[in-house]
């Protein structure tokens, strides 16, 4: 129980910084590689850099919102 | 070390303790304080909300045991919230200091000692207890719990800046002039409160210091977390990240 | 000063070195316009760091548990000794 805990929490650890590093290396630094080198293949193309993270943080904001319609609906039922 | 062992004579501990439904727990919490804290000046305020269960009847037992000037009944008739509570017992209390804490034995009282003495040692206005750092701990949180915990702390820091560890515990020790002047301007409910006193007690400038606690989550009965406390929760991350200027400015007019 | 400014100022004065930035074109534009998509995504990666970092290292004390059980025991015998009312309610 404690340990399974703690490995989610390293889990969350290891995700957060492979994340910053994929993104730091696709944004900052792709851009200065040719074209044609052979690590660009690994990397989509550079509008889904800011595709991505737009459309995940809309969908994150949606969550959000009718999470707290939800709960904000339910106490409203409740002292009604 | 003179000046202080005369500090520790003078000075009085008034223990705050909000009751609903406790009669078990706060016989067991009143012999722990009385066990821990033996070369203390102090009394316990028991301000419980009309508890059906008898825990005042338990409350006058104790007193025939203690005494009725250590232990003060200050009952209200019904359900009126956890702020409020303070207020009413902080009316009554008659120590330069005063200490708040939980009636369910999530807070032991073994731990006020070392509140005292670092307040003793550092002359701090309030001395908060803190679960998140070496020598505390929390006991009895599954995964979500934990995980909502943390990430409500993330998300306070990051918003708020406060400067202090741990900011929803409601283990506290003030003094009692600092406790009155930082909760007439609290409004808040529920554990919100606890963040909004801490938070507006470092932002008026109060010096704060920590000390390590445990928390062993509610033996009897079960605390909750759900969508309704988290919501409250970023309500009043919203409300303190807006509402300082106000009150600020009626207070520098004075 | 109420604390959203101070926020509001620190988001501020980014924006200005940001704009700067996009003016000057000491690196091009189009490399500029991520920049603040990347900045969010930092905030959200640094958000997650700490919360990973604080639950891996949750401080726990199972042990305090137990102490709390013999702490209990030991009040529930003096308090019944003195004759106060403890039992029955769990």
């Amino acid at each position: 129980m404690e340990l399974a805990d703690r490995a989610v929490g390293l889990l969350l650890t290891l995700t957060s910084l492979s994340i910053f590093t994929y993104y730091t290396f696709w944004v900052i630094i792709l851009p200065f590689v040719d074209s044609d080198h052979f690590i660009q293949q690994y990397f989509l193309p550079q509008e889904y850099a800011i595709l991505i993270p737009v459309f995940a943080g809309v969908v994150l904001l949606c969550f959000l919102c009718i999470f707290i319609g939800s709960v904000m609906l339910k106490s409203k039922k409740k002292k009604a | 070390m003179e000046g202080q062992q005369k500090n520790k004579e003078k000075n009085k501990y008034s223990i705050i303790v909000p009751t609903y439904n406790e009669r078990l727990n706060i016989a067991l919490l009143v012999y722990l304080i009385f066990k821990h804290l033996r070369d203390v000046d102090f009394e316990i305020i028991v301000v419980d909300d009309g508890s059906p269960d008898g825990t005042q009847e338990i409350i006058k037992q104790l007193q025939q045991v203690y005494g009725e000037d250590r232990i003060l009944l200050r009952a209200r008739p019904r359900k009126l919230g956890l702020g409020t509570a303070y207020v009413h017992g902080l009316k009554h209390a008659s120590g330069n200091f005063v200490v708040i804490m939980d009636a369910d034995l999530s807070h032991h009282p073994k731990y006020l000692p070392s509140f005292i003495k670092k307040q003793l040692d550092t002359g701090a206005s309030i001395v908060t207890g803190t679960r998140y750092v070496k020598g505390g701990g929390v006991h009895g949180w599954n995964l979500m719990r934990k995980l909502t915990s943390r990430g409500a702390n993330v998300l306070a820091h990051t918003l708020l800046w406060p400067g202090v560890s741990d900011l929803t515990g409601s283990f506290r020790l003030y003094k009692k002039s600092v406790l009155e002047d930082v909760i007439s301007s609290c409004v808040s409910k529920g554990y919100v409160f606890q963040m909004e006193m801490i938070v507006r007690a470092s932002r008026k400038g109060y010096h704060i210091e920590e000390v390590p606690i445990t928390f062993v989550d509610r033996v009897y009965g079960s605390s909750k977390l759900g969508g309704s406390e988290i919501v409250e929760y970023l309500k009043g991350l919203a409300y303190l990240l807006l509402q300082w200027s106000a009150i600020r400015n009626i207070s520098s007019d004075k | 000063m109420k604390h959203i400014i101070k926020i509001i100022t620190l988001l501020v004065a980014i924006s200005a070195f940001w704009i700067g930035l996009l003016q000057a074109s000491v690196i091009p534009s189009s490399h500029t316009w991520l920049l603040p998509i990347y900045f969010i995504v930092s905030l959200g990666c640094y958000g997650l760091l700490m919360v990973g970092v604080g639950l891996m290292r949750f401080p726990t004390c199972p042990q305090e548990a137990l102490l709390l059980q013999q702490d209990i025991v030991e009040a529930k015998d003096f308090l019944k000794q003195k004759g106060v009312d403890v039992g029955g309610s769990d």
